[in-house]
């Protein structure tokens, strides 16, 4: 496999032909932020966080570094003030939906978001699909899912599936960046299959 | 193409071209109908007698729909380079109850809003592009003087948030917000600070989203701010 040379904030990294520029970064020490990506799944670029600037042949435009590719000689900036500026409106964004996220809060810290820029939607949920795309992908169950689209989107455990599949395995749980993964599984198991809810359970005992 | 996969229906998270890569990873080309429509007219009657059409940089015709507060809602071809009074006068017809015309807008949900004032533009992409509208699939909206340009945004914004996938944050989230910002000016109970958001969301979603319809959905909310920003700025409330 071919050797890439490329820059990144003004350092030579180098990188295999088959890398994106996330990885490339990565693997050089250098640091950009990161919400839907898991290194065990395909990459998704949806949350646009780790949105950087990219300059090939005099030309430079914003790019997802988790989706692009490594070229030779390209030149990455992880840290422009446009760059600062989009990820601190798109961590607003997200803060409108999970305020007390830790992730979200150190997030914030870092580019100086303002968490309550947006007024607070009933959601907790961020719509990274890690969730999804880790049933679907690692363990191959789809026994959660995103259902509809646009801003009503949202996601849901199939409860025939999560029935069968999700009691011994939830490695999902941890993957989730706000707590409403669990909060949807817990009120998924107590109205769909509540025999086996602790939740459920401990109502009916009082 | 992701549906013909039998996938979610999202945008691929590709910087390689379809014609490359496409439906199975096969090289595949999408255009549309209008285009291939074009192809055999070239073949068989030859490219100098299509590039005879047009503008310098817009060859051809081009198929518009108008619509919207016009006396003869129409799909209409004619040469690139037609003005668009052209269309509304002199092809259309006007508008109905000799009403003033105030505005049209141009390229579909994603387009922009040319003032009166401007009416004299040529169909063409450049020209288009530079008022902050798309030549898109020519979808051309007539609006009447009574129109309210804060309302009209909205209601193309609401198209544009059931559009949206939801995949990625500045898409869904950014026009999700802005829609909450416009449902206020539409009352009149806009809030100082109202357009500076407006145009920041505009900015996250036309920099930082996965597709063109997130890259382009501020469109009608920058151009009506272009040109009608009075219309905002009288939404705020006191």
């Amino acid at each position: 496999m071919s050797e890439i040379l490329l820059q990144i904030d003004g350092k030579d990294v180098k990188a295999t032909e088959t890398m994106t520029v996330l990885e490339a970064a990565r693997s050089a020490g250098i640091h950009i932020p990161t919400l839907c990506h898991h290194e065990k799944l395909e990459p998704y670029g949806g949350c646009r966080l780790c949105t950087v600037e990219v300059e090939t042949r005099g030309r430079a435009r914003l790019v997802a570094a988790c989706l692009f590719p490594v070229q030779p000689d390209l030149i990455v900036r992880t840290h422009t003030p446009e760059v600062d500026k989009l990820r601190k409106t798109i961590i607003e964004l997200l803060m409108a939906h999970a305020p007390d996220s830790f992730e979200l809060l150190d997030l914030a810290q870092e580019y100086g978001a303002d968490r309550n820029r947006f007024d607070q939607e009933s959601s907790f949920c961020l719509l990274c699909g890690l969730c999804v795309r880790y049933c679907n992908e690692v363990k191959q169950k789809n026994a959660i899912a995103f259902v509809d689209c646009g801003a009503k989107r949202e996601i849901n455990f199939i409860p025939e599936i999560a029935s069968q599949e999700c009691r011994d395995c939830k490695e999902c749980f941890p993957l989730c960046p706000t707590s409403y993964l669990q909060a949807a599984y817990f009120l998924t198991e107590a109205l769909a299959f509540p025999h086996e809810s602790n939740a459920a359970h401990a109502l009916t005992k009082k | 193409m992701r549906s013909i996969e039998g996938k979610n229906p999202e945008p691929r998270p590709k910087y390689i071209r379809t014609s490359v890569s496409g439906i199975w990873d096969k090289p595949s080309n999408l255009n549309n109908v209008e285009t291939w429509a074009n192809v055999p007219l070239i073949i068989n009657k030859g490219h100098a007698w299509y590039t005879g059409i047009g503008t310098e940089k817009s060859k051809g015709t081009k198929l518009v729909s108008v619509s919207g507060h016009v006396k003869n809602t129409a799909v209409v071809e004619v040469p690139m380079g037609t003005t668009l009074r052209e269309i509304v006068f002199d092809i259309c017809g006007g508008i109905p109850g000799d009403k003033k015309l105030k505005a049209v807008h141009f390229g579909g949900a994603m387009g922009g809003s040319i003032p009166e004032n401007l009416l004299d533009t040529p169909l063409d992409f450049d020209a288009l592009s530079s008022l902050g509208a798309t030549m898109g699939a020519g979808g051309m909206l007539v609006l009447d003087e009574d129109t309210s340009m804060v309302q009209m945004t909205r209601t193309l914004l609401d198209f544009l948030s059931k559009e949206s996938c939801g995949k990625c944050v500045p898409c869904r989230e950014g026009v999700r917000q802005m829609l909450k910002v416009m449902d206020r000016l539409c009352e009149n109970k806009g809030r100082p600070g109202d357009i500076e958001l407006l145009e920041d969301l505009c900015e996250v979603s036309r920099k930082a989203s996965l597709c063109s319809l997130g890259r382009t959905a501020y469109s009608p909310v920058l151009s009506t701010l272009r040109f009608f920003r009075e219309e905002y700025e009288a939404s705020i409330a006191p």
